[in-house]
């Protein structure tokens, strides 16, 4: 096997990781409605360190088209939500590159990136889905998880990385 | 006590955070201050707007007033405004009780009845263009 093909053979395989999450914390309860933990998102990060930021970039759209055909959400509200999420998730990924990795880990490519999805659904939602000002009454408490969640993925991601302590 | 092999001092102490982190953190959670203060301190409205069918009324907030529509009564009672009465089933718009914060609404989709708090600073409304 050459090179390309191995690396195909390991997106392929984080993409199937990334899909299962995805469809599993769909039908996950959540006491909040739009709240969720983001599991897919560990294994983007966990792509992006383990290759570069092109894969990532791959599981993460895939994940997204290949999960809402799966749901069933495919070209409704929610996959435009995730589509654009990922996608502002994504950039701020690739900003995150340019940081030094002296100083700055994972916690905070998390955080970025978690933060970066927020931002791309409320973009999406207030200006296509509920054009009105009124949601960004929701915008405290989604910044609140996104915060705790976002570090729970990283120290997820800080123990895949170093299994071995 | 030990978390996933580390131990808390550990934890607590840079060995799985780095400097930068605590700038992102403290970023994060100014962030997150200013979100809930401005959240738990909304603005008050100025004016009621309320739609009913294709029209669209304003009223001052600032009044004691029964406001009566074709199957629904509106209540205003000094800055502040709910539906008092409505002929729909599951009467979620009465539910609602009293709105007072800048941009907070009651609808009632039955009656496609919709009361809305305006102010009259609209800078940050894209829609006004």
């Amino acid at each position: 096997m050459t090179a390309q093909t191995i690396n195909i053979h390991q997106i392929s395989k984080f993409c199937a990781i990334a899909i299962i999450l995805h469809s599993a914390e769909f039908f996950f309860p959540t006491p909040i409605f739009g709240i969720k933990p983001g599991i897919a998102n560990i294994i983007i990060l966990f792509t992006y360190l383990k290759f570069n930021f092109k894969s990532a970039v791959y599981v993460s759209l895939i994940r997204v088209f290949i999960s809402s055909l799966i749901i069933g959400t495919f070209i409704t509200p929610t996959f435009f939500i995730s589509l654009s999420g990922a996608i502002l998730s994504l950039i701020f990924l690739f900003l995150c590159q340019f940081l030094s990795h002296k100083f700055f880990s994972i916690y905070t490519f998390s955080m970025l990136m978690g933060l970066g999805h927020i931002l791309g659904q409320f973009i999406i939602v207030r200006m296509f889905i509920i054009p009105d000002d009124g949601v960004f009454i929701l915008f405290p408490i989604f910044i609140l998880f996104t915060f705790i969640f976002s570090l729970i993925n990283a120290f997820i991601v800080s123990r895949l990385i170093s299994p071995s302590n | 006590m030990k978390l996933f092999g580390y131990s808390m001092r550990e934890i607590l102490l840079l060995k799985l955070f780095k400097l930068g982190d605590f700038l992102i953190f403290f970023i994060f959670i100014t962030i997150i201050i200013l979100a809930l203060n401005y959240y738990f301190h909304l603005p008050k409205g100025d004016y009621l707007e309320i739609s009913h069918g294709n029209e669209i009324k304003h009223y001052s907030l600032f009044q004691n007033k029964i406001l009566i529509f074709d199957e629904i009564e509106v209540e205003i009672n000094m800055g502040k405004a709910r539906i008092k009465k409505s002929n729909c089933a599951n009467q979620y718009c009465i539910m609602q009780g009293w709105i007072s914060k800048i941009n907070h609404s009651v609808v009632c989709i039955p009656n496609l009845f919709k009361i809305s708090i305006k102010s009259k600073m609209l800078s940050y409304d894209s829609t006004n263009y």
